[in-house]
C-alpha cells in the first residue's frame, strides 16, 4: 500500500467519522434543544410576548391534554405535529368548598402561556388555537429563535446542518466557521507531528453556496405589527429582522444592511420621515429600498419632500397579498439590475447610463402609485368640501408629481432606446422593459 | 492507524485560522475544585472534555479564531452553564465554575420527549385548619425527609395506579416505567403550596426544568383536625403551558393526590357539579357535552350507553349542568377522597400511556 492509497483511505475514513459524529450529536442529550414561547394574555386575547431558543430537554407533547391545541407547521403549511394544551385560565381545585371556607381559589384570569416545544428542524410556524371553536388565537414563528441561537452556536450541529449561523461573530470574521458548512463537502487533511507522537487535524470545510435569504427588516412601533410581520415573512421564505423605533431602525443597519425595509410612518419620537432621511443620509445606507406603511393618509406636504427617497408605499390595513408582492417588486428589481447591467455592460453602455434608468424607472412607479393615492384622495367629497386650503396642497403635490413623471417618462424612453439600439447592433437580447 | 486516532481527535482540536489563539478552559466548583469529564462546547460544538490528574478541569483549546465565541460547559449532576469569550491575543484563559444541579433523578430515566416526567418540589408552607390561615412549617427543610415523602407518595399513588383503575381495561404491564421522577430540592428556594390556587415555585426553576409534564408541589398534612368538609386538604392542577404544569397536592392523602393526577397527567375532568371547569375532553373523555355523546361513546367503547347520566342534580346548590358522565360512583374524579377511575376514565388513563412513547 503506497502513501497516496494510505491518504485515500485516511480520507475516506475520516469523512465517515465526522459524518458519524454529527448524526450522533444531534441525539446526545447535550444537544437536545428546545424553543420556548411565551404568550401574554389581555382583553381575552394573546399574544407573542418572547421566543428562544435553548439547550434542554422538552416535556412529552403527545400526552398533554386541554382545550387549547399547538400545531407545528413545515414551510409550505403542512402540520408537523399538534398537541393540545391546559387553557392557563382554568385552575381544577379540588374538592370543590363550601361557600364562605378559605379555598384555594379558583379560577385566575390574565395568565400568561408558556408553550415549551422540542426544536424540530422542520418546524417553522407554531399556531395555538381554541379547540372547542377552532378559532386561532396566536401565531409564533419560530425560525427567528432558531436564527438567534445559531448566531450564538454556529457549530451545533442542528446549526450546522441547517446552514445558519451567519450572525455569529466567529462566522462574520473567519471563513472557516462561516454558516454553511456542509458535513457531506467536508474534507480532511492529516499531518503527522512525528516528534511528539500525536496528530494534528486539519480541517478544511467546503462552503456550499446557498440561495441566502432576503432580510427584510420592519420597524413599527407597535409589536403586535412587527410580530405579525415578521411572522407572515419569514413564513413566505424571507428572514425578517424587527426594530421598534426609528433609533433603533438606524442602529440595526449600520450592523447589518437589510435588503428592504419597511417603514412605518405613525412612530414616536423619531417618525418614520425622519427615519428614512437619516437612512438616505448616510452613503452606507443610502441605497436600501424602504417601503413606507402607515395608516395615516399621505399628507400631500410629505409627497413633496419625500417622494424621491421611497421605493413604494403601502396603506394599512393591506394583505398579505399586498405586502409580498411590494417586497417580492423591491426585491425583483434589484435582482433585475445585476443581471440586466451585465448585459448591458457588454452592448457597451455605461453603468452610470443603465443605473440613471433603473432610478428614473423606479421614480415613475412609486409617482404613479403616489399620484393615485393623492388623487383617490383629492378626489374624495369630504377632503374636497371640507379643507380647501388642504385642497390647495393636494393640487400642488398632485402637479409636481405629474410632471415629474412625465419629464422621467421622457427621459426614460430616451435612454430605452439608446440601450435597446446597444444591444441590436451588438446581437445581444435588450433588457425586458 | 495514527490517521484515524487523528480522525476521532478531529472533534477536539480544530484549526480554524492560521492567526489562531489558545484558549485555556479550567471548569472548577463553587469551591474552587477542578472538575475533570465537563464536556466544553465552542460555539455550540462539541470541543473535547476537561482532564483528570495533574491539569484536572482544564481542557486546552488549540486555533481558535479571534473573535467572539461561545463556551457551554455540561457536566452531569451540575447546571451546564454558558458564557462568551472574545479571543484575543496567542493564549487566553477562561474561567468556568459549575454550580451543583437541584435535580435529583429518583428513578432510571427514558428520554423526557417520550416518557410522563414528574418533578416534585417541597413547600415551605402548609395550612393550619384550626386558625383557617397559611402557616410555615419546617418538615421540608430537611432534604432527606422530602425524599422520604416523595418515595411514599410515588409508591402509593404512581406505581399504584392499577389498584385504583378499572381491572377489565388493564393498565400496560410496563406502565410503572413509563414515569420519570426527580425532585428538585433547593434548600434556600422552597415552594409554597398555598400561593394561589396551584402553589408557586421560585422562576428559576423553569429555566432549570424544562421538560416536566408536571411539577407537583408537595406540602405536608394540614394541621389540626379534618372536622369538616372546609377543613380537608386541597389539592390543585393548572397549567401555565407546556412543561409548565403545576400541580398541588398533600403527601398524606392518597386519594386526593391520584385525583389530581388525573387531571395533571391523564387529561380527566371533574365529574362533580359546581365550582371547577368542564369541557369535553376527547379523545376517550370522562366528561360529554352532550348525552349522545355519551350515549354514542359508550357504545363504541364497549360500555352499556344506559348508563350515560347528567351531573349534579336539581338538588345540588348549582343544580344541573350539561354534561354527562358515565363512570360509576365511587367515582374518583367525583368524589376526590375516596374511590377509583371507572371505565372510562381507565380508557383514557390506557390511551395517555399508549401515546406516551411517542404517540401510537
Amino acid at each position: 500500500m503506497n502513501g497516496k492509497t494510505i491518504l485515500i483511505i485516511a480520507i475516506a475514513a475520516c469523512m465517515l467519522c465526522v459524518s458519524c459524529t454529527a448524526a450522533a450529536q444531534s441525539d446526545d442529550p447535550d444537544y437536545q434543544k428546545i424553543i420556548e414561547i411565551t404568550l401574554g394574555y389581555e382583553g381575552s386575547a394573546y399574544h407573542v410576548v418572547s421566543e428562544e431558543m435553548l439547550y434542554g430537554a422538552a416535556p412529552n407533547l403527545y400526552i398533554s391534554s386541554g382545550s387549547l391545541k399547538g400545531v407545528i407547521l413545515d414551510r409550505s403549511g403542512g402540520e408537523v405535529r399538534s398537541f393540545y394544551l391546559q387553557d392557563p385560565n382554568v385552575a381544577f381545585s379540588d374538592p370543590p368548598r363550601p361557600a364562605g371556607s378559605v379555598a384555594a381559589t379558583g379560577t385566575v384570569t390574565g395568565s400568561s402561556l408558556t408553550v415549551t416545544l422540542p426544536y424540530l428542524e422542520a418546524g417553522k410556524i407554531f399556531q395555538l388555537y381554541d379547540r372547542q371553536t377552532g378559532a386561532l388565537l396566536a401565531t409564533a414563528d419560530l425560525t427567528s429563535p432558531v436564527t438567534t441561537f445559531c448566531a450564538d452556536y454556529p457549530a451545533d450541529p442542528d446549526c450546522l446542518l441547517l446552514g445558519s449561523g451567519s450572525a455569529s461573530g466567529a462566522a462574520a470574521a473567519e471563513p472557516a466557521a462561516a454558516p454553511i458548512w456542509m458535513y457531506a463537502a467536508t474534507l480532511l487533511i492529516a499531518a503527522v507531528v512525528a516528534a511528539s507522537g500525536a496528530a494534528t487535524v486539519l480541517i478544511i470545510r467546503t462552503k456550499k453556496a446557498q440561495p441566502a435569504k432576503p432580510v427584510v427588516l420592519v420597524v413599527d412601533d407597535d409589536p403586535s405589527i412587527t410580530d405579525l410581520l415578521r411572522t407572515l415573512l419569514n413564513y413566505k421564505g424571507y428572514t425578517a429582522l424587527t426594530a421598534g423605533g426609528g433609533q433603533e431602525c438606524l442602529d440595526s443597519i449600520r450592523k447589518q444592511i437589510p435588503d428592504v425595509i419597511l417603514l412605518d410612518i405613525m412612530m414616536a419620537p423619531m417618525d418614520g420621515w425622519t427615519t428614512l432621511q437619516r437612512i438616505r443620509a448616510d452613503p452606507k445606507t443610502k441605497s436600501i429600498p424602504v417601503l413606507m406603511i402607515t395608516a395615516k393618509p399621505l399628507a400631500p406636504e410629505d409627497v413633496l419632500q419625500y417622494h424621491v427617497c421611497i421605493d413604494d408605499y403601502i396603506v394599512k390595513p393591506f394583505s398579505n397579498d399586498e405586502l409580498f408582492t411590494a417586497v417580492a417588486h423591491i426585491l425583483e428589481r434589484k435582482k433585475r439590475i445585476v443581471e440586466d447591467l451585465a448585459r448591458v455592460k457588454k452592448a457597451g453602455i455605461t453603468q452610470e447610463t443603465y443605473c440613471e434608468l433603473q432610478k428614473l424607472s423606479k421614480r415613475v412607479d412609486v409617482d404613479n402609485k403616489l399620484l393615485r393615492l393623492l388623487q383617490q384622495r383629492y378626489e374624495s367629497p369630504v377632503v374636497a368640501s371640507t379643507t380647501l386650503p388642504e385642497g390647495g396642497k393636494f393640487r400642488a403635490a398632485v402637479d409636481c408629481l405629474v410632471t415629474s413623471t412625465h419629464t422621467s417618462e421622457a427621459r426614460l424612453e430616451d435612454l430605452r432606446r439608446q440601450i435597446n439600439a446597444a444591444c441590436l447592433a451588438k446581437g445581444c437580447p435588450a433588457p425586458d422593459w | 492507524m495514527l490517521v484515524v486516532v487523528g480522525c476521532l481527535l478531529s472533534s477536539v482540536t480544530a484549526v480554524y485560522a492560521a492567526d489562531a489563539s489558545r484558549v485555556t478552559v479550567s471548569v472548577t466548583d463553587k469551591a474552587g475544585i477542578p472538575i475533570s469529564g465537563a464536556k466544553v462546547f465552542l460555539d455550540g460544538g462539541l470541543a473535547g472534555q476537561t482532564v483528570s490528574g495533574d491539569s484536572a478541569g482544564i481542557l486546552v483549546l488549540t486555533g481558535v479564531s479571534p473573535v467572539t465565541h461561545s463556551i457551554r460547559v455540561t457536566c452531569q449532576n451540575y447546571r451546564e452553564t454558558s458564557k462568551k469569550i472574545t479571543v484575543s491575543g496567542d493564549e487566553q484563559n477562561v474561567s468556568v465554575t459549575l454550580d451543583r444541579t437541584y435535580l435529583q433523578a429518583l428513578t432510571p430515566n427514558a428520554n423526557a420527549g417520550q416518557a410522563i416526567n414528574v418533578v416534585f418540589y417541597p413547600s415551605s408552607t402548609s395550612f393550619d385548619c384550626s386558625s383557617n390561615t397559611k402557616v410555615s412549617n419546617s418538615r421540608y427543610k430537611n432534604e432527606s425527609i422530602f425524599r422520604d415523602d416523595v418515595l411514599n407518595v410515588i409508591n402509593h399513588t404512581y406505581l399504584s395506579l392499577d389498584k385504583v383503575t378499572d381491572a377489565s381495561n388493564p393498565l400496560p404491564e410496563n406502565y410503572r416505567s413509563r414515569f420519570n421522577f426527580y425532585y428538585y430540592y433547593n434548600p434556600l428556594a422552597l415552594g409554597d403550596a398555598f400561593d394561589g390556587c396551584s402553589g408557586s415555585v421560585p422562576a428559576s426553576y423553569w429555566n432549570d426544568v424544562t421538560f416536566a409534564d408536571v411539577t407537583v408541589v408537595l406540602y405536608p398534612t394540614y394541621y389540626g383536625k379534618y372536622t369538616n368538609a372546609a377543613c380537608q386538604p386541597i389539592g390543585c392542577f393548572q397549567s401555565g403551558g407546556t412543561g409548565r404544569g403545576l400541580m398541588k397536592a398533600p403527601a398524606d392523602r392518597t386519594s386526593l393526590f391520584i385525583h389530581e393526577t388525573g387531571h395533571a397527567i391523564f387529561g380527566l375532568v371533574d365529574t362533580y357539579s359546581g365550582d371547577t371547569w368542564h369541557y369535553q375532553n376527547d379523545p376517550y373523555p370522562n366528561l360529554w357535552s352532550s348525552l349522545s355523546s355519551c350515549q354514542s361513546d359508550a357504545t363504541k367503547n364497549g360500555r352499556d350507553p344506559s348508563k350515560c347520566r347528567q351531573i349534579g342534580d336539581s338538588t345540588s346548590a348549582s343544580g344541573s349542568e350539561n354534561y354527562w358522565r358515565w363512570d360509576p360512583d365511587p367515582d374518583i374524579m367525583a368524589v376526590t377522597y375516596y374511590g377509583e377511575f371507572g371505565t372510562a376514565s381507565t380508557q383514557r388513563i390506557d390511551y395517555v400511556f399508549s401515546e406516551s412513547g411517542g404517540g401510537s
